[in-house]
């Protein structure tokens, strides 16, 4: 089963240690009482959680703590702006710091979402595409939405080396109907000769040789695109995406491993490219690249993409 | 060594004699590698039609999908498209199917069609069985070895009161040296029997195009004789029910030539050796390395040279001595008149 949203964002909001999930026990539109903030003794600040960010993933709304808009002794946050919906007893209620769940909190531009949408972007994962064979016909159209990503370096599969000769081989790129049907279909690149024709509003693979009279069936092509335009809509299957995860159970591919090795990179070089004014931790030009040497060993990393990131961006 | 008779008088059994066939898979055999077998009966129900073969006897489910790269060949026996021919396309072998996928789909007519369940395939590799577009087949390299070894052939003839014979049905025989006597049964042997060297020294008169057997005794109509001539093992063919001089060779499986496969084969080898490092040379697809890997792994060229040397060497043309026979004397007049009865035959 592949990672829902929250998966990710728990990984890196866990990993940059700035995530705490409580149960609501109650709550109001501007209210949240937790009971596990309860502290009944004298003397507390009230201006513990102040700009703490607030989401409650039952109702997917976010806010922010208020200044001195902690109670204490009944573990009440008050916060702003007001929520569409009130918590509710039993919701979960996740309190970061670094971020918010996502955009649109006063004084933030970046959110857990745009980190984890910004490392889905930095990772190409394995796709294909099929299209019906016409007989004699030597191109097949592709979907005008992959024209924004898709580039020639991205054309094909890279495969190990042949297990008997030990030779590098060259990416899969087009599959054909297996002669059986029902089984999967087999390799075809040295017959066809694939050869990808951009330029224009809808992209096409141009094949070398076309099939014959009264074939039927589809054909194959294999592409490796930025996992960010892959997304399972709410656990659905995947489709095309031009806004990558967006909602709490939205899935998508990679491993959420992967995500965080990526995402933890983006978001510790944000951090580091904070002003005074914003909580950003203590990240060190150290930590950004120990992160990035891990980023870049994730399968498919983009090194390509990385690299032309402005400092502090978090988005490709 | 005796050779097929040549129509009207074609009695000599075929059967002794191979078929192109034979020639072909001894070559296959010893040049690479061959499979002789049936298409399966589990029917192709995907894919393309006329690409692809399912073979049960190639099923395995561990070998590379490159098994055949740019060497496998499948040639049709039978059916209704009985001689085609197609190269095994790159990555063109599914292992656990036994299916080859083929470079050109086959085709009926213009149609492409898959071959039916039960034809009989042969799988050869590096060549084809026969030549496909500008790569030779084995069937041409067996011409070639047919061409370089001689063998005889007796030409019947029937007697028309001269002694001149009319040669252009036979555009063999070209000069003299090509001829080895005159065979008859003159001297009162039963025709059931072998004929005997005749005495007369025949010759061959050449004016223009025109090429003339003068037999140096003038044969009586109806009386039959036999003219023994030398001839290229790829003239003197066997096709369609009779023996006759082609110059286009053998052409299908079942045409017969005179020569023996162990003394073509070897000369067939040598050419086909020959060829295939002219391949392997020329292919720029190929390294450095990869090509003197490529020419190490040929059959021994020099084995295959010195056998085929020592063929083409026993059976160059040798004329028989008339003294062979023991049944003629040489040194008696050349007799004015026939040694055969008033009708022409033996008494």
């Amino acid at each position: 089963m592949s990672p829902v949203a929250t998966d990710y964002v728990d990984a890196l909001g866990y990993s940059l240690d700035d995530l705490v999930v409580h149960t609501a026990a109650s709550g109001t539109t501007t209210t949240v009482v937790i009971s596990a903030l309860i502290n009944a003794a004298s003397g507390l600040s009230t201006g513990t959680y102040d700009n703490v960010y607030v989401y409650d993933r039952e109702t997917n709304r976010q806010a922010r703590v208020q200044l001195n808009g902690y109670t204490p002794s009944t573990g009440t946050l008050t916060f702003a702006p007001a929520m569409a919906l009130a918590p509710s007893s039993g919701e979960p209620i996740q309190l970061t710091w670094l971020f918010p769940w996502s955009t649109g909190m006063p004084g933030s531009v970046t959110s857990y979402l745009v980190l984890v949408n910004g490392a889905l972007k930095l990772i190409d994962i394995p796709v294909q595409a099929t299209a019906a064979i016409t007989a004699g016909a030597d191109t097949f159209s592709l979907s005008a939405l992959w024209a924004r990503w898709l580039t020639e370096d991205r054309f094909g599969w890279d495969l190990p080396p042949d297990p008997i000769t030990g030779r590098p081989r060259p990416k899969q790129k087009m599959l054909e109907p297996h002669p059986i049907s029902g089984r999967r279909p087999v390799p075809s690149d040295v017959a066809r000769d694939p050869k990808l024709i951009l330029g224009g509003d809808t992209p096409m693979v141009e094949v070398h040789a076309p099939f014959a009279t009264g074939t039927t069936g589809s054909v194959t092509f294999n592409f490796m695109r930025p996992a960010d335009g892959w997304i399972g809509i709410n656990g659905g299957s995947f489709s095309e995406s031009l806004l990558g995860l967006s909602n709490p159970t939205d899935v998508a591919y990679p491993a959420v491993a992967d995500v965080l090795h990526v995402s933890r990179w983006l978001a510790l070089r944000t951090l580091a490219a904070r002003g005074m004014s914003t909580s950003s931790g203590r990240v060190t030009t150290e930590m950004v690249a120990e992160a990035f040497s891990l980023a870049r060993q994730v399968p498919g990393f983009n090194l390509k993409a990385a690299q032309q990131l402005a400092p502090g961006q978090a988005v490709a | 060594m005796s050779g097929p008779i040549i129509a009207p008088a074609s009695s000599d059994t075929p059967s002794i004699y191979p078929i192109m066939s034979e020639y072909i898979e001894a070559l296959a055999d010893q040049l690479g590698e061959r499979l002789y077998s049936t298409v399966s009966t589990q029917a192709v129900s995907g894919g393309e039609p006329g690409r692809w073969v399912l073979i049960d006897d190639l099923k395995d489910d561990e070998k590379s999908r490159a098994t055949f790269r740019d060497d496998g060949w499948v040639y049709l026996v039978n059916g209704a498209m009985a001689g085609s021919c197609r190269r095994v396309r790159s990555e063109g072998y599914e292992g656990p199917d036994g299916a080859l996928a083929v470079a050109s789909v086959f085709k009926s007519g213009s149609t492409p069609t898959t071959p039916a369940d039960g034809t009989l395939v042969q799988v050869t590799r590096p060549l084809p069985w026969t030549q496909v577009g500008m790569t030779r087949g084995l069937a041409q390299l067996v011409n070639e070895g047919l061409s370089r070894v001689w063998t005889e052939a007796r030409i019947t003839f029937t007697g028309n009161g001269t002694a001149r014979y009319d040669l252009s049905a036979y555009p063999i025989v070209t000069r003299e040296a090509l001829i080895d006597g005159v065979y008859d049964w003159a001297i009162g042997i039963p025709t059931t029997e072998e004929p005997l060297l005749a005495p007369y020294k025949p010759t061959i008169t050449v004016n223009g195009a025109t090429i003339t057997l003068v037999t140096g005794y003038s044969y009586s109509t109806a009386v039959t004789f036999q003219l023994k001539v030398f001839v290229k093992g790829n003239r003197l063919i066997y096709t369609n029910g009779a023996w006759g001089f082609t110059t286009t060779g053998l052409e299908n499986d079942t045409d017969q030539a005179a020569i023996p496969v162990e003394q073509e084969l070897p000369v067939a080898m040598v050419k086909a050796i020959q060829y295939r490092t002219r391949m392997i040379v020329n292919d720029r697809s190929l390294s450095k390395d990869e090509k003197a890997e490529a020419l190490a792994a040929l059959p021994d060229r020099q084995h295959w040279a010195r056998a085929a040397a020592k063929v083409i060497q026993e059976t160059l043309p040798r004329k028989t001595s008339p003294a062979v026979q023991g049944m003629v004397d040489v040194a008696a007049p050349i007799p004015t008149a026939p040694l055969v009865g008033s009708t022409g035959w033996p008494t």
